[in-house]
């Protein structure tokens, strides 16, 4: 209970610093929106200072307490110089089939808990590169930032080429915690589950207000089969589909410095994202408004001091072989992937024909344009990485391909719902829009 | 026709390429020389059983393979026409339980319905990929998307939707089914969990033996040949604990093995060793 106490208030701790942040500038979201972008901007800012300072030779124990400082010293002004820009708290009566969506997620997220509870880390990657390192790192004899050490970046017991958030958020929290405990390792996972579910879900109804829609957006991700047990599992995966859908929806939502730095995030969660979103996320902002990628890349530079660390070390980004060689089973294998898995279900192909039948609507639409560009993009890197390059063999043997699957269907959701939601007559899409933006602005009270 | 048991190595993890050596277990023969193809297992596991997990190895030409999988109290069949090797012809198939009486069969239609009872259970590659539901051997998505194929057609007939919706809500329908066959796996895993307790299979000893040597370990040093998933279970739960990589030269004050040597053992649990080593 103590732990679990702790981490909430880890939680709560980095939600008040990205929450200050987020409101330095004036902004059109809603409270929900900026709270769950909060979460993650806090995660992304705490785990990256405290590298940058390990980078520099501090001890885990002063990169945390600076670090920590720096923060509550950056909360108090943030909140001081944005308390004009706070959302007010709107909570509306929930509909039935919002309380039936709710139902699926609560029941995802117990099983998560349960699993938190009474198993301990238990999969294999968590046992190595993930908690394996953070465990290490806490620890403090089997890490090292020498790189002739055999402990450099806990290299003896996972890979070292695969980014730090998940590690030093955990070590983090076993340092606030006094003690190593299996909630430690894997309670970020919940967290991430949650934000996914409920970016989704705000999002969806931001851009369509169809209640019906977000719901159901919302719902269908929770309820993806894999993404349960991942909540759980200790993985950098569901962290990486958090990030990659918190940039979607700062996207839409034109926060382009905002979207940048959630690509970082999910950069800074796990390698796959260089390759499968961010050049995908980049391609979009061009499409949706080219003259704004500067604000993007500038989010996205936030991630220098760990792609600084990597070059210098010649870490890399990838642990296999790098030659390229056309494996002709691939295609095959990839559609039984998407196809006939219980992973994901039947998702992927009703994904497929539901951007088929939205596609004329989605190429009319900026944003839309630019959506289902970064949706092809994405898919186009998953299928080259997974049928040209090394990583065939973990398509061959079902491992890899459907993690990957799970990141991605996250933002494959809320590029769907999009494309749903533009199927409505324009005219009412065009007052739905303008309600939703009289109803933003009696929110904020600050009219224009 | 009745083999020995014998003992055999086990790469632990379904459908991962084997380790170079993995963990040594003794299996026991139900049926050796037959055609994979349309065939199932069937195993009378005693009702006390029920929940229990165990390897199933079978040997083709191909190789030896192997999956974790768990017992269901009585005669049930389980699954193999969806395992990626069970096919062509298969010299003998093995199980990691002593005493159960068992079979290859075709399977009937009741035994079609008992097997998509059968409901999800955690092994190491739940992470990869969830087993889920098979219909006829084959993935459950099929009879989703007829669901969603009928339920669209009588949204866009009887409730006059337009169809683009009519999809839609089709879909709804047959995920939401989806949805519920996964909260019973859930709530399944959960109770037979709760019940049997012992552990992660195939962890439970590997985990129970690490917690107790970190105590012995303290603040002294450790090393290991362990391999594969269990090496990465020790190393984890050890993580805290000064480490002696092998390729270093130095001799750490414990060593962790399957093998024991001469050493003096001071903590042994199933068939894991904590050896303290002379220091030069």
């Amino acid at each position: 209970v103590i732990t679990a106490v702790i981490i909430f208030l880890h939680v709560a701790f980095d939600a008040v610093f990205g929450w200050s942040m987020l409101n330095l500038s004036r902004h059109q979201r809603s409270w929900m929106e900026t709270l769950l972008a909060a979460i993650l901007a806090g995660m992304y800012a705490e785990t990256l200072s405290a590298a940058s300072l390990l980078f520099l030779g501090f001890t885990l124990g002063r990169a945390v307490s600076i670090t920590a400082a720096a923060m509550i010293v950056g909360a108090v002004a943030g909140f001081y110089k944005g308390r004009h820009n706070n959302p007010r708290l709107l909570i509306e009566r929930w509909k039935w089939f919002e309380w039936l969506s709710l139902a699926f997620i609560a029941e995802a997220v117990l099983f998560a808990v349960w699993q938190l509870v009474r198993t301990p880390t238990y999969f294999d990657d968590a046992l190595q590169h993930w908690s394996g390192r953070a465990r290490s790192l806490y620890g403090d004899v089997n890490w090292s930032l020498d790189p002739l050490s055999p402990f450099f970046l806990a290299g003896q017991i996972g890979n070292k080429d695969y980014p730090l958030l998940t590690v030093i958020w955990r070590a983090v929290s076993a340092k606030l915690n006094a003690s190593w405990t299996e909630l430690v390792s894997r309670a970020d996972g919940v967290v991430f589950f949650i934000v996914i579910t409920a970016t989704i879900w705000v999002a969806v109804r931001g851009f369509s207000n169809n209640r019906g829609l977000a719901a159901a957006a919302g719902a269908i991700v929770a309820t993806v089969p894999l993404q349960v047990w991942h909540a759980a599992a200790g993985y950098s995966d569901i962290a990486v589909e958090a990030f990659v859908v918190s940039s979607l929806a700062a996207l839409l939502r034109k926060e382009w410095f905002l979207a940048g730095i959630m690509a970082a995030g999910a950069a800074w969660s796990k390698n796959d994202a260089l390759f499968f979103y961010v050049p995908a996320l980049v391609a979009a902002i061009t499409l949706i408004q080219w003259r704004k990628a500067g604000h993007f890349l500038g989010g996205f530079a936030t991630i220098t001091p760990w792609l600084l660390f990597n070059y210098f070390h010649g870490l890399g980004t990838t642990s296999g072989r790098g030659t390229i060689m056309w494996h002709s089973e691939a295609p095959g294998l990839l559609w039984n992937a998407l196809v006939e898995s219980p992973s994901s279900g039947i998702l992927w192909i009703s994904l497929f024909s539901c951007l088929i039948c939205s596609g004329v609507s989605m190429f009319r639409d900026k944003a839309g344009r630019g959506l289902i560009v970064a949706f092809s993009i994405s898919m186009a890197a998953i299928f080259f990485v997974f049928s040209t390059s090394a990583a065939f063999e973990f398509l061959n043997n079902e491992t890899t391909i459907y993690r990957v699957m799970m990141q991605f269907s996250g933002p494959a959701i809320l590029i769907a719902a999009y494309g749903l939601s533009l199927k409505t007559p324009r005219d009412e899409r065009r007052k739905v829009k303008k309600a939703a933006a009289d109803e933003r602005l009696c929110v904020r009270g600050t009219p224009q | 026709m009745k083999l020995s048991s014998l003992f055999i190595v086990i790469a632990f993890t379904m459908g991962l390429p084997a380790a170079a050596s993995a963990q040594k277990m003794m299996v026991y023969p139900v049926a050796t020389n037959f055609d994979a193809q349309g065939r199932v297992l069937e195993l009378d596991f005693p009702p006390e059983a029920d929940g229990m997990p165990f390897f199933v190895v079978w040997r083709t030409k191909g190789g030896q393979f192997n999956v974790p999988m768990q017992a269901r109290g009585g005669r049930h069949c389980y699954e193999m026409r969806n395992r990626t090797f069970w096919e062509g012809r298969v010299t003998s198939v093995l199980i990691s339980v002593p005493g159960v009486p068992g079979r290859v069969k075709e399977p009937t239609f009741p035994d079609e319905a008992d097997m998509f009872m059968e409901t999800e259970h955690i092994v190491p590659a739940t992470v990869n990929l969830v087993r889920g539901h098979p219909v006829f051997g084959r993935s459950a998505n099929d009879c989703l998307l007829a669901l969603l194929a009928v339920s669209a057609f009588c949204f866009a007939r009887f409730r006059k939707m337009p169809v683009q919706l009519a999809i839609v809500s089709g879909f709804l329908v047959a995920w939401g089914l989806s949805a519920l066959i996964t909260v019973y796996d859930h709530v399944a895993i959960v109770r037979t969990m709760e019940r049997r307790g012992g552990g992660m299979f195939p962890l439970a000893d590997v985990a129970v033996f690490a917690d107790r040597a970190s105590e012995m370990i303290g603040r002294a040093s450790w090393g290991d040949d362990l391999d594969s998933l269990y090496e990465d279970c020790l190393h984890y739960r050890l993580a805290e604990q000064q480490y002696v990589p092998v390729t270093s030269g130095k001799t750490p004050a414990f060593w962790i093995t399957r093998n024991p040597g001469q050493d003096p053992i001071v903590w042994k649990y199933g068939d894991y060793y904590l050896e303290r080593k002379p220091q030069p």
